[in-house]
This record gives C-alpha cells, sequence and structure tokens, in this order.
C-alpha cells in the first residue's frame, strides 16, 4: 500500500503533538500534583534557588495549542520562519509561566550596616561621648558608599540619633528626662539597646554594633542578648574609649555592729571610697538629731571612718551620714547613706498601779530580774504609740476604767495586736468588771470574759443603808444623804433586797428589808426621814444584823453612814463576829472632819467593806453607787483558796504549786473559748489564763499581786519567780522567737528568704508570713512570703525608692504568731552611682562571644572580610521583562522576512508544486 | 496604587523602548509575495475594483495588531512593576508577633487544634501569610525568656519553619520580660504593631509599668485557651537538715485550680518504685502542702506524681503532675590542711567521717593540687586562683590579707550573731593572746571583731580585668587556736565543721532541685579543670547538649522537668571522669493557673482583635499575566487567520 506523504506527516504532526502533551501532562502530574509540592528547592552555582509556586507550570499545558494553531496558517512567511514564529511565541509565554512560578534566588551582598550604640547613662562622663563623636565620624568617613551607618544612644531605653542633613555628627544627646520619666539616666540597659537594632540593619547588609559603653549594666543581661545576636549574625564590636575616672568620692555602705545595747559605746564605720585624695566632712545623724561630724583626710580607695556613738534608749534608730566633699565630687547622690537598725534593751515593764502603797511586793520580788520597771500611778498610763512603744509588757492592777479614755484602751490593743506588746491585767476591786471593764476593748483584748462564771441566786444581795440622823446631819447633809440612799435603790436590780435603818441615839427602821422592786415606795419612804439627835452606831449596827441575819440573800452588805462620834460598845467584840458568821459585810461612809474616823475605818475593815471618807457632802451619793455596784455587781470572791493548776507551760516551770498559799479573793470571770487557762480558782473558775492576740499576748490574773488576796504570796518564794516568768512570757518577744530573714538585691528587686528551723533543728512548715515593708518614703506595704520547701519561705519585691527599707516578718501557724523576723536593706542610691570604673570585661565577653573583636579601627568596622549578607530575591519582575524582550523579537520576526523574493513567478509556484 | 516590583524608572523605560519598537515595525510596510499568474491583467482588473476596500482593511488590521501589541506592552510593564492596591499595602509596617510557648500552652483546652501553642501557631502563620512585602515583621517565642525566631525580615517564608518547629517550654512566663523587649525593639520604628499571641495564664492579678511604648506602636492581644481545670505539684523538693546530713525532709505542694472538688491521688517514687500513695481531696482552688520529715529513703532520684480520680473531671494540662527530687549522696569533701603541726586542727577534722583530711607541710604545698577546702595554720603561701581558703593568723608576703600589727588579748566585741559561721556558737568569752590586726579591704565581711577591728572576716573575690579567673572564697581568722581558749570549748569543733559548711555547701545543696527556665549554674567538684573543658548534658528527652564550662560552674538552660545527668570528661592524669545528677521541676504556680486571661496595661490600649492587622494580599501582576497569556493565545490565532497582522 502506498502511503500518501502528506498523509504520514499529518500523522506524525499528530503523534509527536499529542506525545509532547501527554508527557508534559505526565510530568506536571507526577512532579507536582501528585506529592502536593509547594514549593521545590535546588541549587545553581552555589546559590540555592527555589520555585515558590510550581503549580503555574501547568501552563505549559497549553503551549501545543500554539502548533495546533500554526497547522493551518494563513502567513506566507518562509517556513523556518514560521517555525521561528512558533518558538518565540512559545518563548514569550514560558518567560511568563516562569515569572508566575515565582522563583527565588538566594543572593550575597557584601555591604556593610553598622550601628554605633553609645552608652549616654550617668555613669558615662562628656568625655566619652565627645570621643565617641570623633570615632563615628571617623567610621563615617571611612565607610564605603553603600554601607550603611546609624547611631543608637542607650541609658534606661534605647532611642535614634538623627545624622545631621549636612556634615559630620556634632554630638550624642543625653537622654530626655521626661517629668513621667526623670530617672532614664540612672540605668544602663545595654541588651535593651541591642534588642532595638535588630530592626534597624536593612535586610541586604552584614550586620554590625559597635558599643561604646563604660560596661556598667544595671539592667538586662546584657551576655544573654549577645549570644541572640550571634544568632542572628550580628557582630558586636567593642570600642573602648579610655577616660580619666571622674573624680568621685562616694558612701559606699556603714557597718553597723548587729547587736546594739543601749548605753553601751559601740563602733559605726563608716566605707568611703575616693577615687583621689581629698577632704570630707561627714556627719552622723542619729534619728533627728545630730550625733558628731568628723572631718577626715581621704586617701585614694577605700576609707573607713569610724563613729564612737551610743545609743541611749532602745527603740527604732535612723543611722545617716551626710558627706560634703571639700574637692572635686561628680555627684552628689551617693553623698549620703541611711542605715536603719531596731535597738533592743533590757525588756521594759511598765507597772500601773491603782494603789500606789502596794506596788512595792511587785517591785522588791523583780528587782532582781533583768527588767526594767517603771512603776506609775493609776493616772499614768500611756497616751501616745510612741509611749507606749517604749515598753515591752503593760501591767495593770487595780486601775479603774475611768481613768483610761477610751483612745487609751484603744492604743493599748493597738499595742498588743499590732506592735507585739504584752499585757497583763491582775486582779482587785478596780480591775475587770468591778474596775468598769465591762465591754470595752481591755475586755475583748483578754482571754476572760467579766460575767462570772455562774449566774447569781436571787435574791442574791441584801443591802442595808444605814444613816446617821444626828443633829449634825441636819439641812443639807441629810438632803444629800436621802439623795445618796435614793440613788444607791435605783441602782439596785428589782430582785435585790434593800432596807433603810436611821439611827440617832436609837435605831429606827423606816424601810424594811423588801425587794427593791417596790422603788416608789422606798424612795418616797426616804424623802421623809429627819433629823433628830445624838449617835449610836452599835444599836444600829446591832439592828443591821437581826434583819440581814436571816435575810435569803448571797450577798449582805450594809452601807454605813455617819458624822459623829459614837461609843464602839460591843460593835467590835460581839456584833461584827457575829456579823462575819453570817457572811454580813459592812462598809462605812465617814462625812466631815467631825466624825470618828479611825472608828469607822475599824468597823469596815472588820466588817469586810470598805472604808470611804469625805469632806465633801455631795459626794456622798457617788460614793453609795459606786458602793451599792460594787456589792451588787461583785464578782469578787473573797475565799481562800488554793490555785489548782490546770494547764501544762513553762511560766508555771520550777514552782512549787502544792506548796503555793492560800489566795485569799479574786474576780470572779469566765474563760473565753480559745483562751489557755492555766490556773483554777477552787469552783474551776480562771485565775491565770493567757492567749495570742494578733502578735503580742495577753494574760489575766483574777486575783491581785499585793498584800490584799495574795497576802500570803508576796512573802513566798515562788511569788516572784511566778510573776518574773510570767512578765517574760507574755512581753514582747523580738529577740526570742525571731526566725532569721535574709535581704538582698538582685537588680532592683528584693529577694527575701526566711529559713524557719526550730530549735530541734527541725523545719518549721506551713506558716503564713506576712511582711510588712516599709518604704523609704514611709509608706508601707504588705505581702506574703510562699514556701518554697521544708522551712523555706521566700518573695521577690520590686524596689521603687531608694533609701532604707525595713522588713517586719509576722509568721503565723495555726492562727498563733509563733515568730517575728526583722531585716532591714539599705538601697541608698541607684546602682549607676556605684561606679567609678569601666567594666570593660563585660563587654569584651560579648564581643568574643559575637565574633567581634575589641577596639577595631574605623576601616576595620566596613571591611566585609570575606563574610556576605544572605538575602533572598524575588527574579519574576527580570522574567516579565526578559517577555516583553522575547515579544518585541518575536513581532519583528513576524513582520520581517528573512527570506524570499516578494515576486514570484507562476512557473516558479508551479514548479515547486 | 503603589508598585514593589522593578523600579519604576527601568520599567517605562523599557516600556518606551518596546512600544517604539512596536510601532516601528507596524510602520514597516511588510511587502506580501506577489505571485504572477496568467491572465494577470484580468486578475489585476479585479483586484483594482477591489483595491479601495482592501487598502481600508489592511490599514484597519495593521492599526489594531500594532494596538494589541502596545497592550502587551503596557500590561507587561504594569505587571513587572509590581502593582497593588493602595488601600492594600500599608508601607514599612514593623510587626512583632510574640508568641507563648510557655508551660500553660500545653493545655489541651482548645478546639481545631493540638493545644493551646497549636492554635497560636496557625494563628500567627496566618499573620505570616497576610503580610505585606514592605512589611517587616518579627517572630518570637517567649516564656521565661525571648526566643526571636528571626531579626526583622520581610521574607516570611523564612518564618515559617521555625514556627512550625516552636515547641512547648516547660517553664514560666516572664510577661515583663517580653514587654519590655517588645517595647525595645519597636522603639522607634514608625507604625508598629505588635500582637501578642498568649493564653495569658499568670496575667490574673497582675500590674504593669509602663514599658514606654511608642504612641504609633499598637497593641495586641489574642487570647487563647477556655478553661482552668488542672491539678498541679506546684513545688516538690527535699532539703537536708542542717544538722543531721543525711536526713531530709521532703516537701509537696499540690494546687487545685478546679472550682470544685476534686479527688486525686499523690504517689511517691524513689527510683522509679512505688514508696507512698496519698489519697487527697482538693477543695476549689486549694493549696494542699505535705511534708515527709526526716526521711532517710535509700535511692536517689524521688518523683512526686499527682492525678485526679473523681470521675467526672479531667485534668486539660498534664505538663505539671509529676515533679522531681534528689537525694544527693553524701560527698567526702577533700580538705588539705597546711600546717606545722597542729593537733586541734587535725583532731577537729578527723573527727568528721566525710572529711577526707590530707595533712600538708609548707614546703611540700602544690599550688596545682586543687582540693575542697584548704586550711593554713599561721601559714600563707601563693595560691591559685580558684578554691576555698581558711587562713589561721596569716602573715607574710603573700596573703591575701593585709595586716598592720597586732591586738593583744583581744576582746570579742561585735558578732554577727546571724552569719552562719556563727550558727550554734558564741565566741563572746573566749580568751585570746594575741590576734592579728587586719586591714579591711571592699567587700570583706567582719564576723566577729574586737572594737572594730575584725578577728574573723570573710571574703568572696570573683574575677577581674586583670585576673578573669578569679574565684575565690577566703576566710581568715585572725589568731592562733593554740593561743587562745577556744580549742577547749565545744563551740571549737561546731565553728571548724561551720567553716567548711560555709565554704562548700551552697545555699541550693540544701534544696537540691532546679527550675526550669532558668540558667543553672552547676557547681562542679573540685578536682576538675575549669578550662578547656566542655561537659555534655544528658536531657530527660534523651538529648545530649554540650555545656559550656566558666569559673568551675557548668552554666545549662533547662526547660524540661525531670532528670539530667551532667558528664564531664576526665582530663588525663588530672582528672577522671564526673558525672552529676540533677533534678528539675516547673514550680511555677502562675503557670499551672491555666485560666486564659486577657493582658491589660496602663496607660496603653490592648486590643483583643487581629482581623485588622491581617488583610489579603492581591498579587495583581499575577492576574496581569494570565490576562497577557490569554491575549497571546488570542492574537496566535487572530495572526495565524490572518485577522490581525
Amino acid at each position: 500500500m502506498i502511503i500518501n506523504r502528506s498523509k504520514l506527516t499529518s500523522a506524525l504532526y499528530w503523534i509527536v503533538l499529542t506525545a509532547a502533551w501527554m508527557l508534559l501532562a505526565f510530568l506536571y502530574f507526577q512532579h507536582i500534583i501528585a506529592p502536593g509540592t509547594e514549593t521545590i528547592a535546588f541549587t545553581i552555582a552555589d546559590r540555592t534557588a527555589e520555585i515558590m509556586a510550581p503549580r503555574w507550570f501547568g501552563l505549559t499545558l497549553f503551549l501545543p495549542i500554539l502548533w495546533l494553531i500554526a497547522r493551518n496558517t494563513l502567513s506566507d512567511l518562509p517556513r523556518y520562519q514560521r517555525a521561528i514564529n512558533i518558538t518565540l511565541r512559545a518563548l514569550v509565554l514560558s518567560a511568563i509561566i516562569a515569572a508566575l512560578v515565582q522563583v527565588v534566588f538566594t543572593s550575597f551582598e557584601s555591604r556593610v550596616s553598622t550601628i554605633f550604640l553609645v552608652d549616654t547613662s550617668a555613669s558615662v562622663p562628656d568625655e566619652v561621648l565627645e570621643k565617641a563623636v570623633t570615632f563615628i565620624n571617623e567610621a563615617h568617613q571611612a565607610k564605603g558608599p553603600r554601607d550603611d551607618l546609624r547611631v543608637v544612644a542607650f541609658a534606661q531605653h534605647p532611642y535614634q540619633v538623627e545624622w545631621p542633613t549636612e556634615g559630620p555628627l556634632t554630638s550624642i544627646p543625653r537622654p530626655n528626662n521626661s517629668p513621667e520619666n526623670q530617672d532614664e539616666h540612672l540605668y544602663t540597659d545595654i541588651a535593651a539597646g541591642l534588642r532595638m537594632i535588630y530592626g534597624l540593619f536593612p535586610q541586604d547588609h552584614l550586620k554590625r554594633v559597635v558599643i561604646i559603653s563604660d560596661g556598667n549594666e544595671t539592667r538586662g543581661d546584657f551576655i544573654a542578648e549577645a549570644y541572640r545576636a550571634r544568632a542572628f549574625g550580628v557582630r558586636i564590636f567593642n570600642h573602648e574609649v579610655e577616660f580619666e575616672p571622674r573624680p568621685e568620692v562616694l558612701i559606699q555602705n556603714i557597718d553597723v555592729p548587729e547587736t546594739i545595747e543601749p548605753g553601751a559605746p559601740f563602733n559605726l564605720v563608716a566605707r568611703v571610697f575616693s577615687t583621689h585624695d581629698d577632704r570630707a566632712t561627714i556627719t552622723l545623724w542619729q534619728n533627728e538629731f545630730k550625733d558628731s561630724t568628723q572631718s577626715v583626710e581621704l586617701t585614694a580607695g577605700l576609707n573607713e571612718i569610724a563613729f564612737k556613738t551610743q545609743v541611749y534608749e532602745p527603740g527604732f534608730r535612723e543611722f545617716r551620714l551626710e558627706m560634703t566633699v571639700e574637692g572635686q565630687d561628680s555627684f552628689s547622690e551617693n553623698n549620703h547613706f541611711v542605715h536603719n537598725i531596731n535597738i533592743r534593751g533590757k525588756p521594759r515593764i511598765l507597772y500601773i498601779e491603782g494603789e500606789t502603797r502596794s506596788r512595792i511586793y511587785l517591785e522588791r520580788a523583780l528587782k532582781d530580774e533583768t527588767f526594767e520597771l517603771e512603776t506609775r500611778s493609776a493616772t499614768g498610763f500611756p497616751r501616745s504609740k510612741k509611749e507606749i512603744d517604749a515598753f515591752d509588757l503593760v501591767l495593770m492592777s487595780d486601775v479603774p476604767a475611768k481613768n483610761l479614755s477610751h483612745d487609751q484602751m484603744r492604743l493599748l490593743d493597738r499595742y498588743v495586736r499590732e506592735d507585739g506588746g504584752g499585757f497583763i491585767m491582775t486582779g482587785g476591786e478596780a480591775s475587770f468588771g468591778p474596775g468598769g471593764y465591762k465591754d470595752t476593748e481591755i475586755e475583748k483584748l483578754l482571754p476572760v470574759t467579766f460575767e462570772p462564771e455562774k449566774k447569781r441566786e436571787t435574791p442574791s444581795l441584801a443591802l442595808l443603808l444605814v444613816i446617821d440622823r444626828s443633829g449634825s446631819m441636819a439641812g443639807e447633809r441629810m438632803e444629800l444623804a436621802k439623795d445618796a440612799a435614793k440613788a444607791a435603790v435605783e441602782a439596785l436590780k428589782p430582785q435585790d433586797q434593800v432596807g433603810v435603818i436611821v439611827f440617832d441615839h436609837a435605831a429606827e427602821t423606816p424601810i424594811r428589808l423588801q425587794p427593791a422592786s417596790n422603788r416608789s415606795r422606798i424612795l418616797s419612804q426616804i424623802s421623809r426621814l429627819d433629823v433628830r439627835g445624838g449617835t449610836d452606831i452599835a444599836l444600829a449596827l446591832a439592828e443591821s444584823y437581826e434583819q440581814l441575819a436571816f435575810a435569803s440573800a448571797k450577798i449582805k452588805h450594809v452601807i454605813l453612814l455617819s458624822d459623829g462620834e459614837s461609843p464602839a460598845r460591843n460593835i467590835f467584840t460581839e456584833i461584827l463576829p457575829a456579823m462575819r458568821i453570817e457572811n454580813i459585810t459592812v462598809s462605812t461612809v465617814a462625812v466631815g472632819d467631825g466624825s470618828d474616823t479611825s472608828m469607822l475605818r475599824r468597823i469596815a475593815e472588820r466588817g469586810n467593806g470598805r472604808y470611804y471618807f469625805t469632806n465633801n457632802p455631795y459626794h456622798v451619793p457617788q460614793i453609795f453607787v459606786q458602793e451599792t455596784n460594787t456589792v451588787a455587781k461583785s464578782s469578787m470572791k473573797e475565799e481562800p483558796f488554793r490555785p489548782t493548776v490546770t494547764g501544762r507551760a513553762q511560766i508555771l516551770d520550777g514552782i512549787a504549786w502544792n506548796q503555793a498559799p492560800y489566795l485569799l479573793g479574786y474576780v470572779s470571770t469566765k474563760a473565753k473559748p480559745q483562751a489557755n487557762v492555766l490556773l483554777a480558782a477552787d469552783n474551776g473558775e480562771p485565775l491565770l489564763a493567757r492567749w495570742r492576740q494578733g502578735l503580742g499576748k495577753s494574760a489575766a490574773f483574777t486575783s491581785d499581786l499585793k498584800n490584799r488576796w495574795a497576802v500570803e504570796w508576796v512573802r513566798w518564794p515562788g511569788y516572784s519567780k511566778f510573776w518574773s516568768q510570767l512578765i517574760r512570757d507574755t512581753m514582747r518577744t523580738d529577740d526570742r522567737d525571731s526566725l532569721p530573714m535574709r535581704v538582698e538585691i538582685i537588680q532592683d528587686h528584693a529577694h527575701i528568704t526566711v529559713d524557719a528551723i526550730g530549735e530541734d533543728d527541725n523545719f518549721i512548715n506551713n506558716l503564713i508570713s506576712n511582711v510588712q515593708m516599709t518604704l523609704p518614703s514611709g509608706k508601707i506595704e504588705p505581702f506574703q512570703l510562699t514556701q518554697t520547701a521544708a522551712g523555706r519561705f521566700q518573695a521577690k519585691i520590686p524596689l521603687k525608692e531608694y533609701g532604707s527599707y525595713s522588713f517586719k516578718a509576722e509568721h503565723t501557724l495555726n492562727n498563733d504568731t509563733i515568730a517575728i523576723s526583722n531585716a532591714s536593706l539599705s538601697y541608698p542610691y541607684p546602682q549607676e552611682f556605684m561606679f567609678t570604673q569601666p567594666n570593660h570585661t563585660l563587654i569584651r565577653r560579648a564581643a568574643e562571644i559575637s565574633n567581634g573583636t575589641t577596639n577595631p579601627t574605623a576601616q576595620q568596622l566596613f571591611e566585609p572580610s570575606g563574610e556576605q549578607a544572605k538575602y533572598r530575591r524575588h527574579i519574576w519582575p527580570y522574567f516579565v521583562a526578559l517577555a516583553l524582550l522575547l515579544l518585541v523579537l518575536d513581532l519583528a520576526l513576524r513582520r520581517i522576512r528573512l527570506s524570499g523574493k516578494t515576486e514570484i513567478s507562476w512557473d516558479n509556484l508551479l514548479k515547486k508544486r | 496604587m503603589q508598585f514593589t516590583g522593578l523600579p519604576l524608572q527601568t520599567v517605562l523605560a523599557l516600556a518606551a523602548a518596546a512600544a517604539v519598537f512596536v510601532t516601528v515595525l507596524y510602520l514597516l510596510k511588510l511587502r506580501k509575495r506577489r505571485i504572477e499568474v496568467p491572465f494577470s491583467p484580468l486578475w489585476n482588473q479585479v483586484l483594482a475594483s477591489q483595491k479601495s476596500y482592501t487598502d481600508w482593511w489592511n490599514r484597519l488590521k495593521r492599526l489594531l495588531s500594532w494596538l494589541i501589541h502596545i497592550v502587551l506592552v503596557a500590561l507587561l510593564a504594569f505587571a513587572m512593576a509590581g502593582p497593588h492596591f493602595k488601600d492594600e499595602v500599608l508601607t514599612g509596617r514593623h510587626i512583632l508577633v510574640l508568641i507563648d510557648n510557655s508551660a500553660s500552652m500545653a493545655a489541651t483546652d482548645v478546639n481545631g487544634g493540638i493545644d493551646r501553642l497549636d492554635i497560636a501557631r496557625r494563628k500567627a502563620a496566618d499573620i505570616l501569610e497576610t503580610v505585606s512585602s514592605q512589611d517587616r515583621i518579627m517572630v518570637a517565642a517567649f516564656n521565661t525568656r525571648i526566643e526571636p525566631l528571626s531579626p526583622f525580615t520581610n521574607d516570611t517564608s523564612l518564618l515559617e519553619t521555625p514556627l512550625q518547629n516552636l515547641s512547648v517550654a516547660a517553664t514560666g512566663t516572664t510577661y515583663e520580660q517580653a514587654l519590655a523587649f517588645a517595647a525595645d525593639s519597636l522603639r522607634d520604628k514608625g507604625q508598629s504593631e505588635l500582637l501578642i499571641i498568649s493564653d495569658g495564664a499568670g496575667l490574673e492579678g497582675k500590674s504593669f509599668e509602663n514599658f514606654n511604648f511608642d504612641q504609633e506602636t499598637t497593641i495586641r492581644h489574642l487570647k487563647i485557651g477556655e478553661r482552668s481545670d488542672n491539678i498541679a505539684i506546684t513545688a516538690f523538693n527535699a532539703r537536708r537538715y542542717l544538722a543531721n546530713k543525711l536526713d531530709f525532709e521532703l516537701f509537696v505542694q499540690i494546687q487545685s485550680f478546679f472550682d470544685r472538688e476534686i479527688d486525686a491521688e499523690l504517689e511517691l517514687y524513689a527510683d522509679e518504685r512505688l514508696v507512698e500513695t496519698r489519697q487527697i481531696q482538693l477543695q476549689p482552688d486549694e493549696i494542699y502542702q505535705t511534708f515527709y520529715p526526716s526521711q532517710a529513703i535509700a535511692g536517689e532520684k524521688l518523683e512526686a506524681r499527682v492525678r485526679i480520680t473523681s470521675r467526672d473531671a479531667r485534668d486539660v494540662f498534664p505538663l505539671d503532675d509529676r515533679a522531681y527530687a534528689l537525694l544527693p549522696a553524701a560527698q567526702k569533701l577533700r580538705v588539705q590542711l597546711v600546717t606545722d603541726g597542729n593537733l586541734f586542727l587535725e583532731g577537729t577534722l578527723l573527727l568528721n567521717p566525710n572529711i577526707e583530711v590530707t595533712r600538708t607541710r609548707l614546703h611540700e604545698y602544690d599550688v596545682s593540687q586543687s582540693f575542697d577546702v584548704t586550711i593554713f595554720d599561721r601559714v600563707a603561701p601563693p595560691i591559685p586562683d580558684t578554691g576555698n581558703f581558711v587562713y589561721f593568723a596569716p602573715s607574710g608576703p603573700d596573703s591575701p590579707f593585709d595586716t598592720q600589727g597586732a591586738i593583744n588579748n583581744p576582746i570579742i566585741t561585735d558578732i554577727k550573731k546571724s552569719h552562719p559561721l556563727m550558727r550554734w556558737i558564741t565566741l563572746k568569752d573566749v580568751n585570746i593572746g594575741q590576734s592579728v590586726k587586719f586591714r579591711r579591704k571592699s567587700g570583706d565581711d567582719a564576723v566577729a571583731s574586737a572594737f572594730g577591728d575584725p578577728i574573723i572576716m570573710t571574703r568572696r573575690e570573683t574575677a577581674t580585668t586583670d585576673q578573669p579567673d578569679l574565684q575565690r572564697n577566703l576566710i581568715a581568722i585572725g589568731f592562733d587556736v593554740r593561743n587562745s581558749d577556744f580549742p577547749m570549748r565545744v563551740a571549737f569543733p561546731v565553728f571548724i565543721f561551720n567553716l567548711l559548711d560555709y565554704l562548700t555547701i551552697d545555699d541550693q545543696d540544701f534544696i537540691a532541685s532546679h527550675e526550669t527556665g532558668e540558667t543553672w549554674s552547676i557547681k562542679l567538684p573540685a578536682d576538675i579543670p575549669t578550662s578547656d573543658v566542655t561537659a555534655t548534658m544528658h536531657t530527660p528527652t534523651g538529648q545530649r547538649l554540650p555545656v559550656p564550662i566558666f569559673d568551675g560552674r557548668a552554666m545549662f538552660y533547662g526547660e524540661t522537668p525531670g532528670f539530667y545527668r551532667l558528664e564531664i570528661p576526665g582530663v588525663s592524669s588530672v582528672s577522671r571522669p564526673a558525672s552529676i545528677l540533677l533534678a528539675a521541676n516547673m514550680n511555677d504556680v502562675d503557670e499551672s493557673r491555666i485560666a486564659p486571661f486577657q493582658l491589660e496595661l496602663p496607660d496603653t490600649e490592648v486590643s483583643d482583635q487581629a482581623e485588622a492587622l491581617v488583610f489579603r494580599r492581591h498579587q495583581l501582576w499575577i492576574w496581569i499575566l494570565l490576562l497577557v497569556s490569554l491575549v497571546l493565545m488570542l492574537e496566535w490565532w487572530t495572526y495565524n487567520r490572518r485577522v490581525t497582522q
């Protein structure tokens, strides 16, 4: 079979076209679609290239259409030129596809960008900045036209320095201390400067930094940042500018002995650093007082200047040094130093005794103890915080509530709760309930309530008012006596019984013993009393005895008022002994000088009552009321008893309690639930109870410490031991229960650590440690420590002010404050002022880390020295440009016939066919 | 319209040249091939009648063809210039994306991702995809430190891989540092954007100072995470008793962050054996602390694990459910006593079985031999740059302590009671015949002194410019013990052991545990040379990392809880290889409190939206090129059909 040639060509054409198309389709599918290729990377002449969008290669599948169209072309160009045309058109499209697939080339450049990082903090003198400007200008000269140079300055924060539009750099400005940020120049944060410049380098440049700094870093971690800089290809160069150390004199520290005893002289050593020989005057202040002034010769280096001084009183001391330098000194900020210390003296005890004569017993008992006992009368309670803070314990004995103002009670409360003071109240007529302390701050503070343990039986009181109506009482006195009687009746409770006996030479009973609830009738009968003749107390008392002996009351009491003299008769021999048997007590009130005071006093003494004397009859009603109150409300139990030990405590140790003598009475109280009752009276009512209140402790001893109830005790050897142990246990305990607290400054932060290790080497755990930090400005900031390990408690607090800080930690375990920690910290001025010499090591080290050098020349800074900056370049626009050129060429080859005559003969044409 | 491709001038020049060429080419009259056929006059006649029509048609075809090519040239030039819509490209932005990769980002309380970090990573990738080529972007991961993945760059493809490889570091979060970094990095950069992608765990209740952000900086915080359901061991360590150094007390602190009661089980393992189980019930937000006093556990590696036993509760953050501690084996202390003979000192040192005493006479003293502590009794030879040294009555030119005469019968007046050297002892009534009078240097700490003159003092010497390797601890005791009644007292042996403890026991030795997210400074045994050695750290994840050694300490930044082993190669004839075990825990309550929280800054508004930052980039040039391709194809067809020329 003869194959038609043109058909053969046609078949070949189709086969080639289809094969080409299928090959393209296969390659595209195999290498791009099937593997889901996102990018293709390859290397050309050591350069990495990447194809970012290979999917666009799919467009090549349309290229065969060019041949398809050209097959039936009407173009009359020579065949070879037509072939060139197709190829060129295919190339134009290929260039476009090459642009679309987005080829990225990794390129290298050896242009250098150098950024000068200049320290402008306070520790860098102007001289350095001037030299820096010279060096930077030199570098500016040395840099090539394609290199880049910038200047960044920094102190606390970095900032850019603009290059002047014309000419060289003239100066590097210091940081702008705006009102919001006054301390800008007081810090050096090189790391921050380095961080800022990461974004300033042009991408296609070699990155270099030249650091001009004294290397005294106060914030940040420059070395860590240098490692990061290295990772980013930033080379750090260190340009050291030598400078004469600025003349500087500074107080580096004060050495104060850890324990200062009041009155004992000690040395306070100021450590003064000076860069040169100089003279200075240093003044030491103690709190507000100028202690001493020294004029000293300073030598270059560290000088130790000792101040011999002493502290006279215990308490909080602030030692302040002020230095005036005669010669040169660059900074005055570092010429002062403050150190706080809390000086503990002997424990000071404030003993307030209502009955001044009785104070000797306790004073005598404690005279050998290491306390400093200050005794004051009932009116001597401290009025200010400062006054009370000087004491470690306040002991109140028989001080009536009326002697204390509400403010003073609150002061005591705060003294115990907040300042850890101790407080003891002992019993007596004017203590606890009888003293008028019911429902006061002091009742809240004490471990007992003043309600007695048991309710009184009713009727519990039978009171007889025995009133003298002799002639001397005539007039005003009688009226006042009546008023007194009325007031007494009014003060009674309805279930109490009351009666009135009036006497002259005979005794009469105008009001028989009857319940006080008949108040109106009793009062009207009192009003009708009148005055008669002489005075016979014995009769009146005998009558009283008769009436009270059979009364059904637990307390039977007589108040006898008289202004005259009377024979004693059988008062002391019969009546009073008989009364005592029946538990009838007698108080007497003597009015005026004419009265038989000695007999009335004796009656009161024997009658187990109280004796009152007044010259002013106007006081009589008041006395009656007080007496009635005392008797009516009395929670005083006046029976001899032996204390029972009910709790174990150190304060009871070493005392022979089984040999303790009797106490003759006590004030009935009731222990509060959390109270620790250590001693009790016969009926279980508390005798000694104590507890913790906030930081301090308080204790109640319901009997007294003097010759009334404790008359046997004051002679007993245990008395002195008991009171000294009780006082020791209750008083402020900073010394004994203190846990060591360490405070360190690490980059503007105080790191506080408390190691709680008990006596037995065991760790104390679960403490709640509240710390109060007193700032130099006096502001108090509270915070809590957290437990980080067995027996370890820590916190980290930023220091925002300069000066002396004090820390007081209160450690509570199970709601019980078990210990206190005190510490102080001096942060007198910014660290920036501590430096007198540059720290070249730091920056040299950073330069080593990041492959830089120290002190390069200006030329070296811009030498690429074989380094090249790598950056990636998109080259698609060049492919578009290529497409454009090819397009023009394509057109040219269509418009210009490369060969062939423009005219051909028909014959020739036929010949060809 | 803005352009990011080739420089406009180049583009215009190219386009103009091309246009001129195109025009010139169309001005050329393309000669058709004339074919003479017979009867041509006839044809000529026919043609002549149509000529006027054809001329006009030819002219139009040529104009159209020229126009098409001019349009093609214009389109290509336009594409080359890299056009973008005006509102699309925000030129010159600096974008800093801070991605929190602290421990809490491993919490699994998220939808659409494995954990919080996974979501954060996706959000960051979204931003990367859409930044314009004029922007410069930096992505940094932060936890207790900041790790920028690159400096500011406009090549986002560089960032994609490090972003994908970003993993959670089991450390805390220091927002202050991250914000300070951001403020510094964006300072003076003009229009800048800070995007923080973080769960904000631990931000609750935190207040920040002013970070001095630029006015033009916009701050955004994308909060990730939903719940706070977690229980954690927030502390676990063993502390050695001060006196009885063989026993330890263990401390475990567990915290619940659930808002309801949870049952849990605490397990204690020693060398991977379970030694104790404890059922615990945790109230909402309870901090449960427990102690195991006087432990003399056999085993070295301790591990505490806590797990929830309540059925209806799930701990979404398991990373903090395990904690590790070590009980270091008691090591023998190597002490050198340089003396001509002093039974008091020797006898005391021999008392303690944990001390290995080497007695040396002065002429035998070898500087190159290293010991844990060297005691010089009335002698002061030259000493090496590193080590611990105790001097009794030092004198002579090589003594590091300057002296000025002597004090006869000194009375100790001031004692720092809280100093570790004075632990359990008092020196108040010690009788001393004579003491050296020291001249104090800056940094000297007088522990006991007589009327201001130090009798016992300590000094720590660190590297200076002249002596870069300097690292010495010195203690000077001014008197000769034999010239005092000190050795007759109970306090004497205690004082000697206090000396050794002070010099050799670090604070951290009491608590043998490190925290992740910190650079650990690991003290090496005394006989290991400090230079030319690189140690290897075997991490809990099985990695081996080289560790540099400076000043006798290995510095290592750890970020995974677990047990680490530091191996120090032996240097032939000088030292033998050594291996140090370490335990590391996260111990960060703030990090375990995984409840997400929104960042708030004083004086600066923090937006919680990132939409304004995200925009689609319209690459116009691609569309233009596609159009050009289409036109080229069409034109090819029209040309071959002779519709155009």
